[in-house]
C-alpha cells in the first residue's frame, strides 16, 4: 500500500479516445520518429496495463522496431532487472498532460491506497528504466526527443496506466483473481458475498436506501444503505456514491466489539449483529472507518414494525438467521447496534428466488447494484465486472479500424475505473465500485438527497428528528462557526 | 487550642461525631445522585435517545460523548491511590503516609464510578455481565474494551486487597475506640487476625504496591484507556501513540488534584487534622499536580503543532477544529494556571495558601474532564473520511447525561461520608512516627513557610 503512488488513468477526459489519438498525432508528428509506432506502443502499453498481454510479449513485440527508429531499445526485456521509474520521466510526461491529475486523498483516500504500490512495480517494468533511457543521451538520442515521440504516448501511458494497473487488486490478467477470500483464513474457494456497484451507472433516486428500509424495518434516520452526492469540478453531472457496509475480510468493528456480537459468518463472510448479544457499547460504529453503523436510540414501535414486518416476511422468526442466531432484519429492541445485514433472511431463505439478492439491488431501476459471491466467476458481480473488463477492453482495441483516418467516428473508449473504498485501513471490503471515484477535489453539493422528504412506504421517515431532546444548535459542529 | 501533635484520638474523630456540616454535605451529594439516578431511569425507559449523542456518519453526531468523557476522567482521578502508595511503600516516602489511605479510597470510590459511567453508556446494560463473560476467552485477544474491563477490574480488586489488609492491624489497635455499633464490620475485618501477620501484611503491602504501580499508569492510563481511541486510523484525532502520554499525565495531574481536594475537606471539617494532614503533604501534592500540568500541556503543544504545521488533510480537519473551539482553551487555561500557581510558590513569588491550593486542584480536575470529553467528541466528529461532510448533526449533552458528572461526584462524597464513619481514613503508623517533625514546626511558629520551603526543597529533588 501506497501513499506516494499518483493515481492517474482514470479522468475520462483523457482516456485514449479521439481527443487524445489527435493529441497525440499532432505532437508525435513534430518530431522526427515513427507516429504509428509510438500510438502502438501506447496501445500495447494499455494492453499490457489490463493484462491481456504479458511484458515480455510487449517487450518483444516491438524491440526490433524500436531499435530500427532510435538505433537502441533501452527499455529492459528483463522487468525484474527494472529500476525504479525515474521521478523526471514521469514529471515530464504528467506535464505532457497525457495523463490526469493525481489524485491526492482527500475524500476517497482509496484513489492512493491498496495495491497502488504494486501498480507501481508494473509502472517501472514497463515505463523503462529511468536511468537507462538518460543513458541514450550518450548515443545521441536525448531523453527529452525520446519522450516526445514514444513519451507522449507510451510512457505516459505507462506512468498513469500502469502504475494504477491494479490499483486495489480487484482484478487482474482479465479475471478478478484478487477478489478477497471469505472468511479470515479460509481460501477463495469458499462463498463471499459481496456488492459490485456501478456508480456511474447510479441516478441518485435513492431506491436502494428506500428499499432497504422497507424490506428491513430499520429505525428511523438509519440508512444502511446511504446515497452520497457530490461534484467534480471538471464534470458537469453529478455523481453518487452508494454506501452499504462493506462487509469487510478484516473489519474493525468485529475486533473491538467486547462480546463479539458483532461477528463475521464464516459461511458467506456476512458481518452480522447478534441482537441477543449486543450491550450497546458502540465501540463497532467507533471503529467502523465507514460510518455504516446505526444505533437504536429511542423505544421502536413495536406494533408498525410487528405488521410490517410480516407484510413482507413469513414470521418475525425471519429474524433468526440459519444458526438461530438472531441476526436478520433490524433490532427491534432499544439499546443495540445494526446496520447492513446483506439481508441475510434472504439468503438463508432457502427460496431461489430470494436467494443471492438484496432489497437494494432489488429497488435499483438502473441495476447498478451486482449482488452476490464473489468468489464464484458465474455470480452475478463478476459477471458484471467481466461485462465492464470487456468494455474497457474494447475500448482500448484499435485492431481492424482506419486508424489513418480522421474522420472515423469512433465510439469513445471508456476504460472504467474499479476500485474499493478506503482500503488504506486494511479492512479489505467486500464492495467493489465500478466507476468514477471521488477525486481529492470532489465537493459536495449544496443540497444534498433530501431524505427528509422520502418516505417509505411503510411511512418510516429516513431522517430522525430527536425533537424535545435534541438541544444541539442546528450547525453541524461542536464548534459552532458562525 | 489545636493540640501540638496529631494522635490516634484525632484519627477517628471523624468516625465519632457527625457534624451539622457533615449532614448538609450529604444531603447535598444525596440530591445529586438522586438527580443522577432519576436521569438513568428515564434512560433506561425511553433509551438513549434522552441523550444528545447520536451515530456519526449520515446521522452527523458523536457516537460517544460526555459518559466517555467522565469515564475516562474517573479513571484517570483514580491514579491517585497507586502514586501515593507507591511513594509511600516503594520509594519511602512517608511524609505522604497520612494521605495514603485517603488516595486509595479515592481510587476505589472512583474506579466504581469509571465502572458506573461505563453502565450508564451502554445501551443495554442488563446484558453487561453475562455478554461480556460468555466472549471474553476470544474478546480479550482483540478488543481494546475488554482490556479495559480486565484491568480495570484487576486495579480495583489489587487496591481493595491493599487497603483491607493494612487496615487489618489498625483496626485491631484501635478497636476499643471503634463504636460498638459496627461490631459485625470490624470483626468480619479481622477474621484470623494475627498481630503476628503485621511484618508479613508489610512485605505482602510492598509487592502490592510493586504490581499496581506497573499495573496502573503503564496498563491503564498510559494503556489501555488511551487504546480505546488511539489504535483507531480512521479517526485522525485520536489515531497517534502521542495519545497514551498524555491520557496518563491528564491522569495523574488529575489525581494529585482529587487528592487535593479530598483532604482539604477533612482537615477544614475535623479540628486538629491540619496536624494529621500537614501543609507540606498539600504542598507537595500541589507540586507534584503542577509537574504533571507542566507534562499534559507539553503533550498537547505537541500535538497541536503536528496536527497544524503541515499534518495531512484528514488531520488537519480535527486539528484545526479542535484549535479554534474557545472550549479547549478554557481546559488549556484551566491547566495551565494552577501550573503557574504551583510554579509561583516554589520560586517564592507566592506564599503557599491551602485555600489557593484547593481551587487550583478544582481547576486541574474540571480541565482534565473539559479536555476529556472534547477529545472523544472533535474526534468522531471529524473523522477521516469527509463522506459525511454535508449531512447535518452535532453533539451537545443533555441535562440526562450532565446530571451523571453531578451524580458520580455526589456519590463519591457519599463514599467517602459513609467510608469516614467506618474505618479510620488514615493510617495509624502515620501519626505514630510522624508527628516528631510536626511539633518542631508548630514551635518554630512558621509552619506556612517552613513546609512550604520544605516542600519546595523536596519537590526539587
Ligand atoms: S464496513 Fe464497517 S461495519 Fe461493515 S464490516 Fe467493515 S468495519 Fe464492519
Ligand atoms: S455496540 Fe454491540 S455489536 Fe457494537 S461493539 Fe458494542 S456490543 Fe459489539
Amino acid at each position: 500500500m501506497s501513499t506516494e503512488e499518483p493515481d492517474t488513468g482514470y479522468s475520462t477526459k483523457h482516456s485514449y479516445g479521439p481527443e487524445w489519438e489527435e493529441e497525440s498525432r499532432e505532437v508525435l508528428s513534430e518530431v522526427d520518429f515513427d507516429t504509428e509506432l509510438g500510438i502502438e506502443l501506447a496501445r500495447d502499453a494499455q494492453r499490457l496495463s489490463q493484462g491481456k498481454i504479458s511484458e515480455e510479449e510487449f517487450y518483444s513485440r516491438h524491440s526490433d522496431k524500436v531499435n530500427e527508429e532510435f538505433g537502441i531499445d533501452a527499455r529492459p526485456t528483463d522487468p525484474r532487472s527494472s529500476e525504479p521509474l525515474d521521478k523526471d520521466t514521469v514529471e515530464d510526461a504528467l506535464n505532457d498532460d497525457v495523463v490526469a491529475e493525481p489524485v491526492p486523498s482527500k475524500y476517497a483516500d482509496a484513489a492512493n491506497s491498496g495495491d497502488g504500490g504494486e501498480g507501481g512495480d508494473g509502472g517501472n517494468d514497463g515505463g523503462g528504466d529511468g536511468n537507462g533511457w538518460s543513458d541514450d543521451e550518450d548515443d545521441g538520442v536525448s531523453r527529452r526527443t525520446v519522450l516526445q515521440s514514444v513519451g507522449v504516448a507510451a510512457a505516459g501511458i505507462a506512468a498513469g496506466t500502469w502504475s494504477q494497473r491494479n490499483p486495489s487488486g480487484i482484478w487482474d490478467e482479465g479475471e478478478e483473481r484478487n477478489i478477497q477470500p471469505a472468511g479470515p483464513g479460509t481460501g477463495g474457494d469458499e462463498t463471499h458475498l459481496g456488492f459490485v456497484i456501478d456508480v456511474d451507472a447510479c441516478i441518485g433516486g435513492a431506491h436502494c436506501a428506500i428499499g432497504c428500509k422497507d424490506e428491513n424495518q430499520t429505525p428511523d434516520g438509519a440508512l444502511w444503505n446511504f446515497v452520497f452526492q457530490y461534484q467534480e469540478p471538471d464534470r458537469d453531472s453529478e455523481e453518487y456514491l452508494i454506501r452499504p457496509c462493506m462487509h469487510c475480510s478484516d473489519p474493525p468493528c468485529v475486533s473491538v466489539c467486547p462480546v463479539r456480537a458483532r461477528h463475521k459468518r464464516t459461511e458467506d463472510g456476512i458481518v452480522l449483529t447478534d441482537y441477543d448479544i449486543c450491550i450497546g457499547c458502540r465501540y463497532c460504529q467507533v471503529a467502523c472507518p465507514y460510518g455504516v453503523n446505526y444505533f437504536q436510540w429511542g423505544e421502536p414501535d413495536e406494533e408498525r414494525w410487528r405488521d410490517n414486518f410480516l407484510s413482507n416476511h413469513d414470521s418475525v422468526d425471519d429474524r433468526l438467521d440459519k444458526r438461530g442466531k438472531h441476526v436478520a432484519g433490524p433490532q427491534h429492541e432499544k439499546g443495540i447496534m445494526g446496520k447492513c445485514t446483506f439481508c441475510v433472511h434472504r439468503q438463508d431463505s432457502g427460496d431461489p428466488e430470494l436467494e443471492n439478492t438484496t432489497a437494494c439491488e432489488q429497488a435499483c431501476p438502473v441495476d447498478a447494484i451486482h449482488f452476490g459471491d464473489l468468489n464464484d466467476p458465474d455470480s452475478k458481480p463478476r459477471r458484471y465486472l467481466r461485462e465492464v473488463e470487456g468494455r474497457s477492453e474494447e475500448a482500448g482495441n484499435l485492431a481492424g479500424r482506419d486508424t489513418t483516418d480522421p474522420d472515423a467516428e469512433w465510439q469513445r473508449p471508456r476504460h472504467v475505473p474499479r476500485w474499493r473504498f478506503q482500503e488504506q485501513y486494511g479492512t479489505r471490503p467486500n464492495v467493489i465500485y465500478v466507476g468514477h471515484q471521488p477525486s481529492a477535489d470532489a465537493e459536495w453539493v449544496d443540497e444534498p438527497l433530501p431524505y427528509d422528504e422520502y418516505v417509505s412506504d411503510f411511512g418510516h421517515s429516513m431522517t430522525k428528528s430527536r425533537e424535545g431532546f435534541d438541544n444541539a444548535p442546528s450547525d453541524r459542529k461542536l464548534r459552532g462557526e458562525d | 487550642m489545636s493540640m501540638p501533635d496529631a494522635d490516634a484520638d484525632d484519627l477517628i474523630r471523624p468516625i465519632r461525631k457527625p457534624t451539622r456540616a457533615y449532614f448538609l454535605v450529604a444531603a447535598l451529594a444525596g440530591i445529586a445522585s438522586v438527580v443522577f439516578v432519576a436521569a438513568y431511569i428515564l434512560q433506561l425507559s425511553q433509551g438513549m435517545e434522552v441523550t444528545g449523542l447520536s451515530d456519526w456518519g449520515s446521522g452527523g453526531g458523536s457516537t460517544w460523548g460526555l459518559y466517555i468523557g467522565t469515564f475516562i476522567w474517573w479513571v484517570g482521578i483514580a491514579h491517585g491511590g497507586i502514586v501515593i502508595s507507591a511513594a509511600v511503600r516503594l520509594l519511602k516516602l512517608e511524609k505522604y503516609e497520612p494521605v495514603a489511605r485517603i488516595a486509595e479510597l479515592l481510587t476505589i470510590g472512583a474506579l466504581s464510578m469509571a465502572g458506573l459511567m461505563i453502565v450508564v453508556h451502554l445501551g443495554r446494560p442488563d446484558r453487561v455481565v453475562w455478554s461480556v463473560v460468555q466472549a471474553y476467552p476470544t474478546t480479550v485477544h482483540t478488543s481494546p474494551l475488554a482490556w479495559d474491563l480486565t484491568v480495570i477490574t484487576l486495579y480495583f480488586v489489587l487496591t481493595a486487597t491493599y487497603l483491607s489488609l493494612t487496615l487489618r492491624s489498625d483496626v485491631y489497635r484501635l478497636r476499643d475506640k471503634l463504636p460498638d455499633i459496627l461490631d459485625p464490620l470490624y470483626s468480619l475485618l479481622l477474621f484470623r487476625y494475627d498481630t503476628d501477620e503485621d511484618p508479613v501484611v508489610e512485605r505482602m503491602a510492598w509487592w502490592l504496591a510493586l504490581a499496581i504501580i506497573v499495573l496502573a499508569p503503564l496498563l491503564l492510563h498510559g494503556g489501555v484507556i488511551p487504546w480505546l481511541f488511539q489504535l483507531t486510523p480512521s479517526m485522525p484525532g485520536w489515531y497517534g501513540g502521542l495519545t497514551s502520554p498524555t491520557f496518563l499525565s491528564a491522569a495523574l495531574s488529575s489525581a494529585m488534584g482529587g487528592v487535593i481536594v479530598v483532604c482539604f475537606v477533612f482537615r477544614k471539617v475535623y479540628t486538629n487534622w491540619d496536624k494529621v494532614i500537614p501543609d507540606d503533604v498539600i504542598w507537595g501534592l500541589g507540586w507534584w499536580m503542577g509537574i504533571f500540568a507542566l507534562i499534559f500541556i507539553w503533550l498537547q503543544l505537541q500535538r497541536m503543532i503536528t496536527g497544524l504545521y503541515a499534518p495531512p488533510l484528514d488531520v488537519e480537519t480535527v486539528m484545526t477544529a479542535t484549535a479554534e473551539f474557545w472550549l479547549y482553551w478554557v481546559a488549556m487555561l484551566l491547566m495551565f494556571l494552577p501550573l503557574a500557581y504551583v510554579a509561583f510558590q516554589h520560586f517564592g513569588i507566592l506564599k503557599f495558601s491551602e485555600r489557593g491550593m484547593l481551587v487550583a486542584a478544582i481547576a486541574v480536575v474540571l480541565g482534565i474532564l473539559v479536555e476529556k470529553t472534547l477529545f472523544t467528541v472533535e474526534g468522531l466528529l471529524y473523522p477521516a473520511t469527509q463522506l459525511y461532510e454535508n449531512t447535518p448533526g452535532n453533539y451537545f449533552p443533555t441535562w440526562i447525561e450532565m446530571s451523571s458528572v453531578l451524580g458520580t461526584t455526589g456519590l463519591i462524597i457519599l463514599f467517602f461520608l459513609l467510608v469516614s464513619k467506618l474505618i479510620p481514613i488514615v493510617e495509624l503508623k502515620s501519626v505514630e512516627h510522624g508527628g516528631h517533625g510536626e511539633e518542631e514546626a508548630v514551635a518554630d511558629g512558621g509552619v506556612e513557610t517552613e513546609t512550604c520551603a520544605e516542600g519546595a526543597q523536596e519537590g526539587g529533588d
